[in-house]
C-alpha cells in the first residue's frame, strides 16, 4: 500500500518558488561587496556567470536527462556576438547582451534540433564534438576587440575593451548587476518548471510516447528547452565579457564545458541551489586553493572523485542531498531560528561597532555565516560521510550521540547537570567557530581571534537567552508550531 | 601527387593511432556498454610513466611495459571495483562516471609532472622507410600503422572466433539475458576493461610520441578517438578503423589549403558531427519492443 | 464509432495486423487475444506511433491517417499505456494538469476539469501526493483520469487492471463502466482479464495473430467455440458467468 509517512506536497504558486532565489541572491548581493576583497569580488562575479551557465546544463539534464556538453561553448558564442555588436555597432551593453543571448539560442537550436531524436549518449557525443570544434574555431578567429573585418579582430595595435554598463561600472556594482541577471535567469527557469512548460517537460522525461498521446508536441517542448538553455548560456557569456572587457581565445575550452557538466551533477541538477554550488566549485574552489598555495590540478582530482561518488549515490548532487537531509525539519523551527539568530547577529554587530572591534556589516555577516554553517555543517558532514557509505554515516551519527550522552552523564556524576543536547551543540559550535574563523581569515582577511570571538559570543548569547527567557519563549514557540506545522519539505 | 604524399603518410599514421584508440573504445563499449572517457587519461598516464622511467635511466622496454601495465592495471581496477556499482544505471551515467575517473587521473598526472615540455622518444623514431633517398615514413609511424592493423585484426578474431568474444557479443546483445544464461558477466566485463587498458596504454605511448607529452593534452585526445568510434557507430570495428584513418588524413590534408589550415585540428569533430547527423537521419519511430519512441 | 478498414501493419517479415476490417459501435468495446496478437500494435496505429502499410482507421468519421501523433489528442483520442506513465516528481494534480494544459481550456476550466476527473476515479484524497509516492492501483487510476480530460471522443485503455487485487478490480470496473456517462466518450478496452471484459464491455472483438477471430456481444463471443479453443482454453474452468 501507499507509504503513510510521506507528506503530501503543497506545490506552491510559481512566485512562491521563485522568491527564495531572489531573496538569497539579494542578500548575497547586498552583503558581498562589503566583505569581499576586490579580487574575490571579481571571482564571485565570475561564479555568478558560471552559475547561470550551469543552470542551463541543469535544465537540460534535470528536466530531460539530456547531457549537453556544449553549453559553455554557447556561452562563448553569446560572448562573441555581444562583443561584436558593441565594437561594431556601438550598441548599449544590455541590448548586445540580450541579442548575443538570442543568437546563442539559435545556435543552441541548431545543435539541438537534430539531436531531438537521439538517445542520450549520442546527444552527449554530438555536443561534445560541437564544443571541441568551437574551441578550435574560436582559437583561430579570436574574440572581437575593436578591429575591422567580419571577425572584428585587431591584428596589430591596441586591443579595445568594452565598457561596463553605465549602471555598473565599479566591481561592486557589476557584481550586483550580474546577480540581477542571474536571479532573473534562474527565476525564469524555476518559473517555467512549475508551470505548463515544466509539466510538459516532466511528461516527456517520463515517456515521450505518453507525452505525445497526451497532446504534447515533443519537438516543440524540447526545442523550447534548448532555446531557453542557449539564451541564458549566451547571456552568461556576455556577462563574462563585460567583467573583463574582453574574452580570451582560450577562455572556452571543451574541458570547461565538460567540467561544468560534471560539477552540475555534483552540485545537483534538480535544484537551483545546485547550480550555485556548481558555479562555486568550478571557479571559487580553485581560486581558494590557489590562495593557500595548493595546486589547482588537485581540484580536478577532487571534482573527479566527487562526480564518481555523486553518480554512484544516485545523482541528486549536493543540493539534493542537503534538501533530503533537511526535508523533515519543521518550518516553525526554521522561522524561530531565523528570527532569534537574526536578532543576535544584529545585536552583536551593533556592539562590535560601538566598541570599535569591527564594522557592523562585517560582524553581522560573520555571525550569519556561522549560523548558516551551524545549520548546514551537520548536513555537509553527513554528505561527506556518505562518500564512505550509508553504514558509516549512521555509525558516526550514533557515535556522536553516544559520545555526548556519555559526556553529559559524566558531568552529571561530577555534580553539574548540563543537558546532553546542550553539550552536543556546544561541541558543534567550538568546531564551527574554528572552521568559520579559518574561512573568514582566508577569504575576508578578518583576524582569526575576532572571528572566533564573534561566533562564540553569538552562541553564548543564544544559550543565555534560551535559559533566561525560556518561560516566555515556550508559549511563543507553541504558537509558531500551530502556524507552521508542516515540515519544510511540504512547501516545495 | 608527390607533394601530397608526405601529408598522406602523416595522415595515415596519425589516423592509425586514432583508429587504434577508436577500436579500444568500441571493444569496451560493445562488451560493457560504457563509453570510456578515461581512455585518453589512461594513455596519458602510460606515456608519462614511461617517460619517467626512461628519464630515470631505466631500459626503454621497461618503460613501455610498465607504462602500458599501469594503464591496464588502473583500467582493470575501475572495471572490477567501480563499474559494478553502476551497472544498473543508464549508459549516460556510466559514461559520465568514467569522466570522473579521467579527471582524477588527469589531475594527479598534471599535478605530479606539470607542464614542462617533454618528449617521449621511441627508438623507432630515428629510422624510417626511404624512397629515392628521402624519408617517407619513420619506423614509429610505420609501427603505428602495423599495430593498428594487427590489433584490430586480433580483436576481430577474438570477437568472432573465441569463447570470450562470443560471451562479449552476448553481453552486448542483452546483458541481463546473458547473465541468466550463465555468462559470467563480471568476468567478461573485467576482460573487456583489461583489453581497453592495453589499447589505451599503447595508443598513449604513440600519442605521447607523435602529438605532445602532456597529461591534459593526452587526456583530451580521447575526443578524436571517440570521433573515430562514432564513425563506426560505436559497434563496427572496420568502420572505426576507416573513421580513424579518414580523420587522420583529413586533418593532415587541411594543411594544404591555406584558408582552412588553421582549423585543421577540428577535422575529427566535424567528421564526427557529420557522421552522427547522417546516422540519425531517419525520423522518429517506435522502438522494436514497442515501448518507446526513438 | 471506430472504423478499421483493411488495416495491415508490417514489421519486417511479421504482420502483427493482417487485413483487419472491423466497426465498433457500442459504448464500451473490448479487445482480447493472446500475447503478440497485435492488440497494442492496434492501439499504436490509433495513436500514430505505427504507420500501416495498407488500410486506415477512423473515429466518428474522422480519418486518422496522416494526422500527426501529438495532434490526435486534439481530435479527442485518449489512451493509456501498459506501464504507467506518471511523472515521479509531479504531484497527481500536476500530472493530470499536464494533459489539461494541452486541451485548449482556460486555466480555471482546466483546474476544474482535472479535479473532476481525479474525483471521478476516486483519488481526491491523493490530489497533492507526489507521483513516486502513489501505489500501483493509484497510478493506473491516475492514467485513466488523464484520459478523461478535455472532451474525449475515444478513450483507449491498454490493460488498465494489471496487477490489481480483487477489490481494486471492482472499483476499476465501476470507473470504466461509467466513462461514457461521465464524458460521453466511447471506450475501447484491451485486457487479459476476461472478468473485466465481461463486466464492462457490450461487444468484444478477438484478435488472433493479426486476424479477426470473432466479433459480437461479449457473452456470445466468450462462449464461441473458436475463441475458446484459441484463447480461453476451456470456458468452464474460468467460472465466468455467461
Amino acid at each position: 500500500m501507499y507509504k503513510k509517512d510521506k507528506p503530501d506536497v503543497v506545490p506552491g504558486t510559481p512566485i512562491q518558488r521563485v522568491i527564495p532565489i531572489w531573496v538569497t541572491l539579494g542578500v548575497i548581493g547586498l552583503l558581498g561587496p562589503l566583505l569581499f576583497s576586490s579580487y574575490w569580488l571579481n571571482t564571485m562575479t565570475s561564479v555568478a556567470c558560471l552559475s547561470l551557465a550551469a543552470s542551463t546544463v541543469a535544465l537540460l539534464y534535470g528536466q530531460f536527462g539530456m547531457v549537453s556538453l556544449a553549453q559553455f561553448a554557447l556561452s562563448g558564442v553569446g560572448g562573441w556576438f555581444c562583443l561584436r555588436l558593441i565594437h561594431g555597432w556601438g550598441m548599449p551593453f544590455e541590448a548586445a547582451l540580450v541579442l548575443g543571448g538570442l543568437i546563442a539560442a539559435l545556435f543552441g537550436l541548431a545543435v539541438g534540433l537534430p539531436a531531438m531524436r537521439m538517445r542520450g549518449l549520442y546527444l552527449a557525443l554530438l555536443t561534445l564534438m560541437v564544443a571541441a570544434a568551437f574551441q578550435v574555431v574560436v582559437n583561430v578567429i579570436g574574440f572581437p576587440d575593436g578591429g575591422t573585418g567580419w571577425a572584428g579582430k585587431v591584428i596589430n595595435g591596441q586591443r579595445a575593451l568594452i565598457e561596463r554598463p553605465w549602471l555598473a561600472t565599479t566591481d561592486a556594482s557589476y557584481f550586483r548587476y550580474t546577480l540581477v541577471w542571474l536571479a532573473a535567469g534562474m527565476g525564469w527557469i524555476e518559473w517555467l518548471r512549475c508551470t505548463k512548460s515544466g509539466r510538459s517537460w516532466a511528461l516527456i522525461r517520463k515517456s515521450e510516447a505518453a507525452a505525445i498521446a497526451g497532446g504534447v508536441s515533443v519537438l516543440r517542448y524540447k526545442a523550447w528547452a534548448f532555446a531557453v538553455g542557449g539564451f541564458l548560456a549566451g547571456l552568461a557569456g556576455g556577462l563574462i565579457a563585460g567583467l573583463n572587457g574582453q574574452l580570451d581565445n582560450t577562455g572556452f575550452p571543451v574541458s570547461q564545458s565538460i567540467l561544468l557538466f560534471a560539477l552540475v551533477v555534483v552540485g545537483g541538477a534538480y535544484n537551483w541551489v545546485g547550480s550555485l554550488f556548481a558555479g562555486l566549485l568550478i571557479r571559487a574552489l580553485p581560486a581558494l586553493l590557489n590562495d593557500h598555495g595548493v595546486d589547482g590540478n588537485l581540484s580536478n582530482v577532487f571534482f573527479g572523485f566527487a562526480l564518481l561518488v555523486s553518480l554512484i549515490q544516485g545523482r541528486k548532487g549536493l543540493a539534493g542531498q542537503l534538501a533530503d537531509f533537511y526535508k523533515y525539519v519543521r518550518t516553525s523551527r526554521i522561522v524561530e531560528g531565523s528570527v532569534t539568530w537574526g536578532a543576535i547577529a544584529i545585536v552583536l554587530g551593533l556592539i562590535f561597532e560601538a566598541l570599535g572591534w569591527g564594522s557592523f556589516a562585517g560582524t553581522f555577516f560573520i555571525a550569519l555565516i556561522a549560523i548558516l554553517f551551524r545549520m548546514v555543517i551537520p548536513g555537509v558532514c553527513w554528505l561527506l560521510l556518505g562518500f564512505f557509505g550509508k553504514r558509516f554515516q549512521d555509525g558516526v551519527e550514533d557515535g556522536e550521540a553516544w559520545l555526548s550522552l556519555r559526556l553529559a552523564r559524566g558531568m552529571q556524576a561530577m555534580g553539574w547537570v548540563p543537558d546532553h543536547r546542550l553539550l552536543k551543540r556546544t561541541l558543534n559550535w567550538l568546531f564551527i567557530g574554528c572552521f568559520v574563523g579559518w574561512i573568514a581569515w582566508g577569504v575576508f582577511d578578518v583576524p582569526f581571534e575576532i572571528a572566533l570571538a564573534i561566533i562564540w559570543l553569538a552562541m553564548a548569547l543564544k544559550v543565555g537567552f534560551e535559559i533566561l527567557a525560556y518561560p516566555y519563549v515556550l508559549p511563543l514557540r507553541k504558537r509558531l508550531d500551530e502556524r507552521f506545522p508542516k515540515p519544510l519539505a511540504s512547501y516545495r | 601527387m608527390n607533394s601530397l604524399l608526405p601529408f598522406l603518410v602523416v595522415g595515415i599514421s596519425v589516423g592509425s593511432v586514432y583508429a587504434l584508440s577508436g577500436v579500444g573504445l568500441v571493444v569496451l563499449y560493445r562488451a560493457s556498454g560504457v563509453v570510456n572517457f578515461a581512455y585518453g587519461a589512461l594513455g596519458g598516464l602510460a606515456a608519462m610513466v614511461c617517460w619517467q622511467l626512461i628519464d630515470l635511466e631505466y631500459a626503454d622496454w621497461l618503460g613501455w611495459v610498465v607504462g602500458i601495465g599501469v594503464a591496464t592495471l588502473l583500467s582493470w581496477g575501475y572495471g572490477r571495483f567501480i563499474a559494478p556499482s553502476l551497472t544498473h544505471q543508464d549508459r549516460i551515467v556510466r559514461a559520465m562516471a568514467t569522466l570522473g575517473f579521467a579527471l582524477m587521473i588527469m589531475g594527479m598526472a598534471q599535478w605530479y609532472w606539470g607542464d614542462d615540455p617533454r618528449r617521449l622518444v621511441l627508438p623507432t623514431d630515428s629510422g624510417g622507410l626511404e624512397v629515392d633517398g628521402r624519408r617517407l615514413i619513420s619506423y614509429t609511424r610505420l609501427l603505428a600503422l602495423v599495430l593498428a592493423a594487427g590489433m584490430t585484426a586480433s580483436m576481430l578474431w577474438l570477437l568472432a572466433k573465441t569463447p570470450l568474444g562470443l560471451r562479449m557479443r552476448a553481453l552486448q546483445s542483452n546483458r541481463v539475458l546473458s547473465g541468466l544464461l550463465g555468462v559470467r558477466v563480471k568476468n567478461v566485463d573485467t576482460w573487456a576493461w583489461v583489453i581497453a587498458g592495453v589499447f589505451a596504454g599503447v595508443t598513449g605511448l604513440f600519442m605521447g610520441n607523435m602529438v605532445r607529452l602532456n597529461p591534459t593534452v593526452l587526456t583530451f585526445l580521447v575526443i578524436p578517438a571517440m570521433a573515430a568510434a562514432v564513425v563506426g557507430r560505436l559497434v563496427s570495428l572496420p568502420l572505426t578503423v576507416f573513421g580513424g584513418l579518414l580523420i587522420g588524413v583529413i586533418e593532415s590534408m587541411t594543411a594544404l589549403i591555406p584558408e582552412i589550415s588553421r582549423y585543421g585540428s577540428s577535422s575529427a569533430f566535424v567528421v564526427a558531427i557529420l557522421a552522427i547527423l547522417w546516422q540519425q537521419r531517419s525520423g522518429i519511430g517506435l522502438s522494436r519492443d514497442n515501448s518507446h519512441l526513438e | 464509432m471506430i472504423e478499421i478498414s483493411n488495416l495491415t501493419v508490417q514489421f519486417g517479415g511479421v504482420k502483427p495486423i493482417n487485413d483487419l476490417t472491423v466497426t465498433l459501435n457500442s459504448r464500451i468495446s473490448g479487445l482480447i487475444g493472446p500475447n503478440g496478437a497485435g492488440k497494442t500494435t492496434l492501439l499504436n496505429v490509433f495513436s500514430g506511433f505505427v504507420t500501416p502499410v495498407r488500410g486506415s482507421v477512423a473515429v466518428n468519421g474522422q480519418m486518422l491517417t496522416g494526422v500527426a501523433p501529438h495532434l490526435r489528442a486534439n481530435l479527442g483520442l485518449r489512451r493509456t499505456f501498459q506501464t504507467d506513465q506518471i511523472a515521479d516528481d509531479l504531484t497527481l494534480f500536476e500530472n493530470v494538469l499536464a494533459v489539461a494544459d494541452h486541451a485548449g481550456l482556460s486555466s480555471h476550466d482546466a483546474e476544474q476539469d482535472v479535479k473532476a476527473a481525479i474525483e471521478y476515479v476516486g483519488l481526491s484524497k491523493r490530489l497533492n501526493r507526489r507521483g513516486s509516492d502513489l501505489s500501483t492501483e493509484e497510478r493506473h487510476l491516475a492514467e485513466i483520469a488523464k484520459a478523461l480530460i478535455g472532451r474525449p471522443i475515444l478513450v483507449m485503455l491498454d490493460e488498465p487492471g494489471a496487477g490489481m487485487s480483487e477489490s481494486e478490480s471492482q472499483h476499476l470496473e465501476r470507473v470504466i463502466r461509467g466513462i461514457p456517462d461521465y464524458c460521453g466518450a466511447q471506450v475501447f478496452l484491451i485486457d487479459h482479464d476476461v472478468e473485466l471484459i465481461a463486466a464492462c464491455c457490450d461487444e468484444t472483438m478477438v484478435l488472433d495473430f493479426g486476424k479477426l477471430l470473432a466479433l459480437g456481444p461479449t457473452h456470445e463471443v466468450l462462449q464461441d467455440a473458436e475463441v475458446q479453443k484459441a484463447y480461453l482454453g476451456g470456458f468452464e474452468e474460468l467460472g465466468v458467468a455467461a
